[in-house]
């Protein structure tokens, strides 16, 4: 009777045991990775560059596209990828648009697509991350690293949007992009703001 | 914009280097004996090409090395090193007898395959490659065909001013339809005609030979691929500007032939000029010009 008695005390008691336990996930949530799509309308991507060593001349691209793996928990498992269609570019002047396209500059006909894609995501200061990666510009892929901000995390029309902005120098002779340095200049800011919708 | 040092690096320097070559070579050869003068030889093909690549490095920098995966080489660094290899190749061949056509057969397939090679992977479907390609390789052997069959027919510097006027014709078209890099990089075979034409001028038994004009036609022709399927080069300039070395063989007509050699050189010429002409005036008309006065080349 008493071996009985400790039987089902012991059983018991590891059934409590296992009923008082969480599950392992519930302790320690494992935060999954969320898949982003870029919004190629809310996206910009801006260039800034000197022109006859006197001003600051704008222009933008206006086809965005790629998509992004945030986890804010474990940034290093967030990826990025974004490509530019070189054609895109845009200075409200078609003739000079024309003439970035040419071989003088993006040679959009032969590298049509401009692409970073991300190799190492770290958490840099508070909403800011650090992000590595190959950028391809011009037929020549070089890894760069770039500080971005993480802007804010809402809901739109029932989605979770994100967004991203980050500013950083680009030597476009380090790219072959040699044409017109004397008054233009090498070193070119991109700016880049990103808004994406969860997948 | 380009300024003095560019016409410097992109003229004077590929001129100097090409025309003391050849004045240096020309001048022996024409003092000896026609008995003792060695076979003719595509020197004008081997300096054109050190002075083309010279020309193109000082402008900008030396073409990427093709085959070390640092970058994708494009049309135009394709067209600097296939020439830099052209000249001292289609130099041996002129020792080779018939076998020189091969070589220069190889280094067309070697411009067809390579300065095109964007538009095949990205913006041509199978078929719209494979038509384009043999349209391509039939127009570069019309073009090639014409040229050196006048290298036996012409007259002193008529040729080199020929060609020189189907190479400023694409530079200046290339200029202004979009591309200040490529007018300048065809400035530097500019300079090689110029410097040879002076040279024809000089030495009265030069002549190009058909390598070196064989060479001529490649460059050019990988130049013109590139401004038309890379710049905004149009297609009907192209033809005008491929037109040239066959208007060149007007003086052949019935009733011209018997012309005086000076005659049929400067009807020679003019023939040339008119097809380039056209062309260039059709880039001018279609070249607009920015309503603050700041023409796109100054962007």
């Amino acid at each position: 009777m008493r071996f009985l008695l400790c039987i089902f005390i012991l059983v018991g008691s590891l059934g409590l045991a296992a009923l008082s336990t969480p599950p392992p996930e519930a302790s320690a949530p494992a935060v999954e990775a969320e898949e982003f799509q870029i919004d190629p309308v809310h996206t910009s991507v801006l260039f800034k560059s000197r022109h006859n060593n006197a001003s600051y001349f704008y222009g933008r691209f206006s086809d965005v596209s790629g998509s992004f793996t945030f986890d804010e928990k474990n940034p290093g498992a967030s990826k990025v990828e974004v490509e530019v269609k070189a054609e895109s570019v845009d200075t409200r002047t078609p003739k000079l648009d024309q003439h970035l396209r040419s071989p003088d500059f993006f040679d959009a006909k032969q590298f049509p697509v401009i692409r970073f894609e991300s190799t190492k995501v770290k958490a840099g200061k508070k909403g800011f991350y650090e992000v590595t990666g190959d950028l391809s510009l011009h037929g020549v892929t070089k890894s760069i690293t770039v500080e971005m901000e993480h802007v804010g995390t809402a809901e739109a029309r029932g989605n979770k949007v994100i967004g991203f902005h980050t500013v950083f120098t680009v030597d476009r002779t380090e790219f072959g992009m040699n044409y017109g340095v004397s008054s233009l200049g090498s070193d070119v800011e991109m700016i880049v703001s990103i808004e994406a919708a969860k997948k | 914009m380009p300024e003095l040092q560019d016409f410097v690096r992109g003229v004077l320097l590929p001129g100097f280097l090409a025309g003391i070559g050849l004045a240096l070579v020309w001048r022996p050869w024409n003092r000896a004996p026609a008995e003792e003068r060695a076979p003719k030889r595509a020197w004008a093909a081997l300096f054109f090409a050190i002075a083309f690549f010279a020309s193109y490095a000082a402008l900008f920098e030396p073409p990427p090395r093709p085959f070390t995966g640092t970058r994708t080489l494009g049309g135009v660094d394709w067209t600097i090193w296939i020439a830099l290899v052209a000249g001292p190749v289609l130099f041996a061949g002129s020792f080779l007898g018939r076998f020189a056509v091969a070589l220069w057969a190889l280094l067309a397939g070697a411009v067809l395959f390579a300065v095109p090679r964007a538009m095949v992977r990205y913006h041509w479907s199978g078929g719209e490659a494979a038509v384009w390609l043999a349209g391509l390789a039939i127009l570069l052997l019309l073009v090639g065909c014409a040229t050196t069959g006048l290298g036996r027919r012409t007259e002193r510097a008529s040729l080199p001013i020929v060609l020189l006027i189907a190479a400023t014709g694409l530079s200046i078209c290339a200029g202004l339809t979009g591309s200040v890099l490529l007018a300048q990089t065809t400035g530097g075979l500019c300079a090689c005609l110029g410097a040879a034409m002076i040279v024809a001028f000089w030495h009265p038994r030069f002549r190009l030979e058909a390598a070196d004009l064989s060479f001529v036609v490649l460059v050019l022709f990988a130049l013109g691929l590139c401004a038309r399927f890379f710049s905004e080069l149009r297609g009907v300039d192209a033809l005008l500007l491929c037109a040239a070395p066959l208007a060149a063989w007007m003086p052949e007509l019935p009733g011209l032939r018997d012309r005086s050699p000076l005659q049929r050189g400067l009807l020679r010429c003019f023939a040339a000029a008119v097809p380039v002409g056209i062309a260039v005036t059709r880039a001018i008309l279609g070249f607009e010009p920015d309503p603050y006065g700041d023409d796109y080349y100054d962007y």
